[in-house]
């Protein structure tokens, strides 16, 4: 069955020091086998992005960052974009924001689908002082730290997909336990990816009391590599680097906040058990 | 076209088992306009177009013949660059990325890789069928290593530690050891080391050894910002000094790379043998204790940094390192 898919899309983003803006209007056809994506010629009213508050934020990071730390890589962008599959047409806008902060020999990597500085704040104040690696056993993850290894947790820690507007294929993505299988729903982040099936808006399921005296894994310094994190740390008034393999989840809770991993994860607190990386 | 206009046509597709499963074609212009860029997904100059779509047919009548692999064709038309078309080939979990000139020597050479197992490396390939892609590189100069490299272990054999360990970079190889050592080093703007006097590296006029930064700003498409990449990367040697190691392991092909610049060390992957290398870049610069010949072509490797692949053509001497581990 051949299938047609078009978007129209307007993006601004601040890469460092430049403002790009890209006007796209494209489409992609399933037929059979074969995926193809092009440009295409008509172009339907583009939504309005502003740079402003783009700007605003790229700047208000920039302040932040200050010696003996470094930014080493910032993406902010507001998109938005206009969706057709068929009969089907619907929009959607987002926000993104992809800091890479290093301190030698350390980086921490930050994303976020939000303009809100608290949480950078926090990290970069922490990241400063930090000194020392050490091991830890038992951690609690911050929401943020804790949507980041959602995806990784597929299939051992009961959790939910979110009800929310539509996907890759402009279907409703329904409450549903997240379970072995195939996942009913489609992701495309862009006209030229073909779409795969993925669970969208993970949302992990409560589990017992976070214990919120144990140090508190505030934010990722690489890629989650299966279940290994290298994280920056808060302890009361100190912070320090620490490698950990996740043993077990003794405890987790979900919260409102949304994060751009994978097909979308929300927050979720953590105490882990862990062994020593 | 002004500097201060890029535009780009480009076609990637996607072949297996000789048939098309993806096929992208993405055309764009980028507007310099006051420290912004302007982009939109219109060209005004339909020659970039026609230019792709005619060079694509020619690549797709090359790679028809490679029907066992699973293969990728890129033809970039760029108001920047010289056309640009590269072939991607896997067989298994090994790739490479050639041009089309070379694909079907390139993919003979890496389908007989795949052919010999898991370390091909260490015994004598049998003859090519096609022989373009390392004709000048293995040979007479093979060395047999007598027990297998394995994966973690990278091959080290018994009383041997990790400093005493010799390794041969045949086939261009070395050039993938130095775009990263020199390389990247070089886009960062680290410091120039010590390196042997016999020993040079070039990215077109730039002394990568001296630390001298690529000229040419490159970009992925025409929704990136433009970035001072490596374009093709010519390590020569002069005079170097060369004796074969009485016990070595041979590097035939690399499966991937990485400079870390906030530590400064080099990772490299090795496909054939199976292995991987990690050490600063100081290390390599103090490694490297020989070299033979001209620079032999490396089929090309493609680069990412901040998100952006680009293709960088390769080529080295044989070189010989010490204590890599």
């Amino acid at each position: 069955m051949k299938e047609v898919y078009r978007k129209f899309g307007r993006v601004v983003r601040r890469e460092n020091a430049t403002l790009v803006r890209v006007d796209e209007a494209g489409e992609a056809i399933e037929d059979g086998g074969l995926f193809s994506a092009a440009p295409i010629d008509s172009i339907g009213e583009l939504p309005v992005v502003d740079a402003a508050d783009v700007m605003a934020a790229a700047d208000g990071i920039t302040r932040i960052i200050k010696a003996p730390l470094s930014l080493e890589r910032m993406l902010v962008s507001e998109g938005a974009a206009v969706h057709e599959l068929g009969d089907r047409r619907w929009s959607d806008r987002a926000r993104r924001v992809h800091l890479s902060i290093a301190r030698a020999p350390h980086r921490v990597l930050i994303d976020l689908a939000d303009f809100s500085l608290d949480r950078v704040e926090r990290i970069v104040v922490a990241f400063a002082k930090a000194r020392s690696e050490e091991p830890v056993h038992r951690i609690r993850l911050s929401p943020a730290v804790g949507a980041a290894l959602l995806p990784h947790l597929l299939g051992s820690v009961p959790m939910q997909q979110w009800a929310a507007p539509v996907d890759g294929k402009g279907e409703w993505i329904a409450n549903m336990p997240v379970r072995d299988g195939v996942p009913p729903n489609w992701f495309r982040p862009s006209y030229r990816a073909r779409p795969v099936r993925a669970w969208f808006h993970l949302h992990v399921d409560d589990l017992a009391e976070i214990d919120r005296e144990l140090p508190e894994a505030i934010a990722l310094l690489a890629p989650i590599h299966d279940r290994t994190l290298r994280v920056l740390c808060e302890d009361r008034d100190r912070a320090f680097v620490s490698e950990i393999n996740v043993d077990r989840v003794i405890a987790a809770k979900a919260s409102a906040d949304w994060f751009p991993y994978a097909a979308g994860c929300f927050g979720a607190a953590m105490n882990l058990e862990c062994r020593i990386a | 076209m002004t500097a201060d206009i890029y535009a780009a046509a480009v076609r990637d597709e996607i072949w297996i088992g000789g048939s098309l499963v993806e096929s992208r074609l993405s055309l764009g212009e980028a507007h310099h306009v006051r420290g912004q860029i302007v982009a939109t997904d219109r060209l005004s100059d339909p020659s970039l177009r026609e230019l792709c779509d005619a060079e694509a047919v020619r690549v797709r009548e090359i790679v028809r013949e490679i029907h066992d692999a699973r293969v990728r064709i890129v033809i970039r038309a760029t108001s920047d660059e010289p056309l640009l078309s590269t072939v991607g080939i896997m067989f298994g979990d090994l790739s490479i990325v050639t041009t089309p000139q070379f694909a079907l020597g390139d993919a003979a050479m890496l389908r007989h890789f795949w052919e010999d197992g898991p370390s091909p490396g260490l015994r004598p390939p049998s003859p090519r069928k096609r022989g373009e892609g390392l004709r000048n590189s293995t040979r007479k100069e093979r060395f047999v290593a007598p027990l297998p490299a394995t994966r973690g272990e990278g091959g080290r054999r018994r009383g041997e530690g990790p400093h005493q360990r010799n390794l041969v970079w045949r086939n261009g190889t070395a050039a993938i050891l130095l775009h990263e050592a020199a390389g990247h080093a070089s886009e960062h703007g680290h410091a120039p080391l010590r390196w042997p006097a016999w020993l040079r590296v070039h990215d077109g006029a730039a002394d990568l050894l001296a630390g001298v930064s690529p000229h040419a700003l490159r970009r992925e498409s025409f929704r990136d910002v433009p970035m001072r990449r490596m374009t093709n990367v010519v390590v020569e040697q002069r005079n170097g000094p060369f004796a074969e190691p009485p016990e070595a392991i041979e590097i035939l092909l690399i499966k991937g790379g990485s400079y870390e610049p906030l530590t400064e060390m080099v990772t490299i992957d090795v496909a054939v043998p199976p292995m991987t290398i990690r050490a600063s870049r100081d290390q390599v610069a103090a490694s490297l204790i020989g070299a033979s010949g001209d620079p032999i072509r490396y089929p090309g490797v493609i680069c990412s940094r901040e998100g952006q692949e680009l293709f960088v053509g390769s080529h080295a001497p044989v070189i010989v390192t010490e204590g890599l581990g």
